[in-house]
């Protein structure tokens, strides 16, 4: 991308918005717009036209979910042209998989410790902005290693699992790759057994898979 | 007085009580009268006593309700306080080391680049720390999403499998949703505690106007009739909002803890 990743952020805690516009500015983003309400953010992304809307969960009025709201007013209203990312300072699989389920195009559910990781960060957002998905790494742990009755999960070798998490992350399999300092065609084949073990239908592109993932781990 | 009968008035501080209609014969025996006024009485004073008893178990039990309303109010507020205050506090530091470790680059001072990293993994237990208080104190998922997805959150962190079986449709009132929460907690804990090696079922539904929470597991049972802290604590707050705790644990038949929640949709 030669031009810079366009975002606006909402969070009524003004230090913490001006924190994330400065570690996203001195990573090359261009903050665009900053707010401090749910309603103000969806006017502000229809004059702006970001590339990414970073929203707090919780927001005035109420502080109960106002910025899952607004993430969803903006997702169906933009239809997968702004990425949205919700932050939260604690995680909860329900919001993940409601955020990643009513997502068009890059979503993203990520805590806000993630942000103080800066490249990181950046790179989530820029992986937002390119229509992928991020999950939060913590709620695919709570997902992954939940304690169950024995199940179709056991029969996942450790790699396996690895793997697994990975693609609940949202990662493609170049980052799986990279990650893991595997092969490409390793990655594919781990995959195909894991989709085989929990017996899930090969997803059609990303979005979708970190969807199934998530879905399955979750019931 | 006209009609042949006569009229005995009886009184109690100077105001009427009662009024006994008889054969004016009656008068002629003046020790049955005074029996008879007697009897009334009492009965008539044992009858107001149990209004006023009444009454005032109906005023107890508004107040006890009104109790754990505000204990609720104060767990959610408080809650709210660390997000808005400590929390943030941490999260804005982390940013900051987040940016100086950043500015700081991969040829920066190595020792430098040890210290802000080790800063940096302390303020991400604190912050870890922090939220697992807060969720004890009041789940925001609770507040935020309901009772179903909260329950839900508390079997994900279980440290013994739990299966749910959840039937809830709508949201509850904020106190019944609370205290079915607390009880699952303290259940599920209890489980891991006692019961070691084994599945818990966490089942909710409603019912004729009542929440029916029920925790079981299939462990060893046996557990000593007399509840623990936790659960006591969690048995008046039950009672305190109308509703009842049971706990059957016979010997190598499990546990089971049911809690019954009169759900009242005219207060929230």
């Amino acid at each position: 991308m030669t031009e810079p990743v366009r975002v606006v952020i909402a969070d009524d805690a003004v230090l913490l918005r001006e924190g994330v516009a400065r570690i996203l500015a001195d990573e090359g983003f261009e903050v665009v717009g900053q707010c401090g309400t749910a309603q103000a953010v969806l006017s502000l992304v229809r004059e702006a036209q970001p590339d990414v809307a970073i929203v707090d969960i919780r927001m005035p009025p109420t502080y109960t979910n106002e910025g899952l709201v607004a993430a969803s007013s903006i997702m169906s209203e933009f239809g997968g042209k702004v990425g949205v990312l919700v932050l939260s300072q604690y995680v909860e699989t329900e919001f993940a998989l409601r955020i990643v389920t009513e997502g068009r195009g890059g979503v993203g559910y990520l805590l806000k410790d993630r942000v103080a990781d800066v490249g990181e960060f950046a790179d989530s957002v820029r992986r937002v902005a390119k229509g992928g998905s991020v999950v939060d790494p913590e709620v695919v742990s709570l997902l992954v290693n939940r304690r169950r009755a024995r199940g179709p999960l056991d029969e996942l070798s450790e790699r396996e699992r690895e793997v697994l998490a990975l693609m609940a992350e949202g990662r493609s399999n170049q980052a799986i790759c990279e990650r893991l300092f595997i092969t490409p065609k390793t990655v594919e084949a781990h995959i195909a057994s894991i989709f085989s073990k929990l017996e899930l239908l090969p997803a059609a592109d990303d979005h979708r898979r970190v969807l199934a993932v998530l879905a399955y781990l979750r019931q | 007085m006209a009609g042949g009968r006569a009229l005995t008035l009886l009184e109690r501080g100077g105001e009427p009580l009662a009024a006994i209609l008889h054969d004016p014969a009656l008068l002629d025996d003046p020790g049955l009268v005074t029996s008879v006024a007697t009897a009334v009485r009492l009965a008539v004073e044992n009858d107001r006593l149990t209004q006023e008893v009444k009454a005032q178990l109906a005023e107890v039990r508004a107040s006890r309700t009104r109790i754990v309303e505000a204990t609720d109010a104060e767990r959610r507020r408080f809650e709210r306080d660390i997000h808005d205050g400590a929390q943030q506090r941490l999260v804005s530091l982390s940013f900051a080391i987040g940016r100086a470790r950043s500015r700081l680059g991969s040829d920066g001072d190595p020792e430098l680049a040890r210290t802000l990293a080790d800063a940096s993994d302390e303020v991400r237990a604190a912050l870890a720390e922090l939220r697992e208080l807060a969720r004890g104190i009041h789940p925001a998922v609770l507040t935020q999403a309901g009772l179903g997805p909260a329950v839900r959150s508390l079997a994900e962190r279980s440290a013994v499998p739990a299966d749910l079986d959840l039937d809830l449709d709508e949201r509850l009132p904020a106190a019944v949703e609370a205290t079915a929460y607390f009880v699952v907690s303290e259940a599920l804990a209890n489980v891991a505690k006692h019961a070691g090696d084994c599945t818990a079922r966490v089942s909710i539904r409603e019912s004729a106007g009542t929440l029916i929470v029920d925790i079981a597991d299939d462990g060893p049972g046996g557990a000593d009739p007399a509840l623990g802290s936790g659960l006591r604590g969690l048995r008046d707050r039950v009672e305190a909002i109308g509703g009842e705790l049971t706990v059957v644990s016979p010997a190598g038949l499990g546990t089971r803890i049911e809690a019954t929640i009169p759900i009242s949709r005219g207060e929230a």
